[in-house]
């Protein structure tokens, strides 16, 4: 066997291994890879409802051609943003009535109740949201007797007033706070339950965004249909229950299940579990706007008695000590 | 030739044609070759893998597990994965990625879970998928939500943006409605994997509860109680291997995949710690970020749903297509 007749048996046996590992290679598909996918039918847009809010309408209202005078309490450390109203304070200055502002006067000797009560005697309705600190029984007093003559009130806090509140304010080092709304609540017939509402079966877009119904037919709740509120707290009243959540509704601390009061009147006061619905982010979202025109129309319609809360009789010390300050040269309070 | 040479050649003749000598080599050959056969009958018949998964759910740390499990579909030797989990959830992405890993396995070769502490929200949506889940009496499961962190941040005087949103991302409405589809989900995958065994319906699961390991095992949300050890036996049981090695799967920080046989010590990264990112911090710069974790997050920038005024936070949790 001459050289080159070995050479062409090397390249033959060569030549038929690499082609014999090549075919088997293909004939055993290997290296192939599978093209992953993700077919999860639950992943699939198809599959998720997406949540919608049902925007529109305004906030429209009838009056009695009166101009009236609402007073908003911002004297007690509420928690009221200037979004949290303003669709409720435009709509009132559009219709020619006049919104005042209740601040807690800076001066060393002032006496709030007495403050309070003059403003409330040239007004026409109070607008009381999320106090912090508490009403005096005094204040209270004053607001009782406001309402007794005619004043329309409005009351509106979340969960936090009764429970959670009372705790931030003990940390915080402000005045106590406990039970800080019923002081002014309760002597017109009205509590506030702590803890939220909600509903895991029927929302709008998070199961604390709930639906409210009316549950008796009354001007406030005329032409509305359902209302949306957020984590709303229960309302009780000795009065008449308003709006009612749906059934299925739960609450966050007992975790019972009904239908809770959410909107309720009591005389000539109102009070509503959540402040929030009436804020510009949510005044539109279903009924909303219906049912603020309405309590609008409430407020502005009363024929509150001139002159009250009348002065009491430290009113009236109060009062003659500050004309005997003014015409004397001022003093340092004595201790 | 001289016959002293002819008569020891007629002996070595003789020898090698006797029949001892036969035997001889045929032992020596036997005995070379012995090794090789008995490794080919007496072998185990496969191999299951145990991957750990017990950190919080970053992409870091989702990546080393998601490699474990390419590398146990690839590799022929391994015929089963048990999952030993402990893990409260993470990011909602990085738990539905991690689903998706487990769920492609598991169309593959068993899957078994076992469940030491916490198997919750994203840790639950993990091991949706497994053919079985065990338990300890002890351990913790279900959380079957998201939540967000949402910041309302409008544009300022002193910057200028090319839209109302450009801040935020969106309105506080918007983030709500994107939890709510993450949480449809979420529970859906629940629904999906475990609706044949859960007695909880879709609404009670979606209160994100956590359950004790014997609850779970009542509720369905978990198979039995049982260890990991039990996990292995039952992976190789429903992948039908008699006779079985074990191995743990493990991975350097943030280096390639690599096998470690028979090692149980080997360091893990902490997870939470090297990505950040998961929990909206990326550097200087904090993002609205969505959960699916049980538990708090240091400086988390969280509003429980009653209190949706400025940040937002959500959870997940686990099922089976």
């Amino acid at each position: 066997m001459n050289v080159r007749s070995r050479l062409v048996v090397f390249a033959t046996v060569v030549l038929v291994t690499v082609a014999s590992v090549g075919a088997a290679g293909l004939v055993t598909n290997h290296g192939m890879t599978a093209q992953p996918t993700v077919d999860q039918q639950q992943f699939q847009p198809s599959a998720i409802d997406a949540p919608t809010v049902d925007r529109n309408g305004t906030i429209a209202y009838d009056d009695d051609g009166e101009s009236k005078t609402i007073v908003i309490d911002v004297a007690h450390s509420n928690d009221v943003s200037e979004e949290a109203l303003e669709p409720v304070v435009s709509a009132l200055t559009a219709g020619g009535h006049t919104v005042q502002y209740h601040e807690a006067s800076d001066e060393f000797d002032s006496d709030p109740a007495a403050d309070l009560n003059e403003t409330l005697r040239g007004a026409d309705a109070l607008i009381v949201v999320e106090p912090e600190t508490r009403y005096t029984a005094e204040e209270a007093a004053g607001v009782s007797a406001f309402a007794d003559a005619g004043g329309r009130v409005l009351f509106a806090a979340g969960p936090d007033s009764g429970g959670l509140g009372g705790l931030l304010g003990l940390l915080g080092g402000t005045q106590p706070t406990g039970d800080e709304f019923a002081a002014v609540t309760s002597p017109v017939g009205i509590a506030y339950d702590t803890g939220y509402l909600y509903n895991m079966e029927e929302y709008e877009n998070n199961f604390q965004s709930i639906y409210a119904t009316p549950s008796t037919d009354s001007g406030l709740t005329d032409g509305v249909d359902r209302v949306v509120f957020d984590g709303p707290t229960p309302v009780v009243t000795d009065g008449q229950t308003l709006l009612t959540t749906l059934e299925g509704t739960e609450h966050s601390e007992t975790r019972e299940t009904g239908a809770y009061s959410v909107l309720a009147r009591s005389g000539n006061a109102i009070a509503v579990g959540d402040p929030g619905f009436m804020s510009s982010t949510n005044y539109n979202r279903a009924d909303n706007d219906v049912l603020i025109g309405n309590i609008l129309e409430f407020l502005v319609t009363g024929e509150k008695v001139p002159g009250v809360p009348e002065e009491t009789s430290a009113e009236r010390d109060t009062g003659m000590k500050a004309e005997s300050a003014e015409s004397s040269p001022p003093q340092l309070p004595s201790t | 030739m001289t016959p002293t040479f002819a008569s020891l050649r007629n002996l070595l003749g003789t020898v090698a044609k006797s029949y001892v000598t036969v035997v001889i080599v045929a032992l020596l050959v036997s005995a070379s070759l012995a090794p090789i056969v008995w490794g080919s009958t007496s072998n185990p018949d496969g191999t299951v893998a145990v991957i750990e998964v017990d950190s919080t759910l970053t992409e870091s740390s989702a990546e080393r597990i998601t490699d474990d499990l390419q590398e146990a579909r690839q590799n022929d030797s391994i015929s089963a994965v048990v999952l030993d989990v402990d893990s409260p959830g993470g990011g909602v992405s990085v738990s539905e990625g991690l689903y998706l890993a487990v769920e492609r396995t598991a169309e593959q070769m068993p899957v078994v879970t076992s469940v030491d502490s916490t198997a919750a929200s994203g840790g639950y949506y993990m091991i949706a998928p497994s053919d079985e889940i065990y338990v300890k009496p002890g351990s913790i499961v279900g959380s079957i939500g998201v939540r967000a962190t949402y910041f309302d941040v409008p544009p300022t005087d002193e910057q200028i943006t090319t839209g109302p949103d450009k801040n935020t991302g969106g309105t506080e409405t918007e983030y709500k409605a994107q939890v709510e589809m993450m949480r449809q989900a979420f529970v859906g995958t629940v629904i999906e994997h475990r609706g044949d065994e859960l007695t909880l319906s879709e609404t009670e699961l979606a209160y994100a509860k956590v359950y004790t390991g014997t609850k779970s095992v009542e509720n369905g949300l978990a198979d039995d109680i049982g260890d990991t050890e039990v996990a292995i036996g039952t992976a190789a049981d429903m992948a039908g291997l008699k006779d079985y090695d074990t191995i743990e799967m493990e991975s350097e920080p943030l280096s390639g995949t690599s096998l470690i046989i028979g090692s149980e010590n080997g360091d893990r990264p902490e997870a939470s710690t090297v990505h950040p990112q998961t929990y909206g911090r990326y550097g200087a710069v904090n993002t609205p970020t969505f959960l699916a974790l049980w538990g708090s997050v240091d400086n988390e920038r969280v509003i429980d749903a009653t209190e949706l005024e400025r940040p937002v936070a959500n959870e997940t949790g686990g099922d089976r297509p």
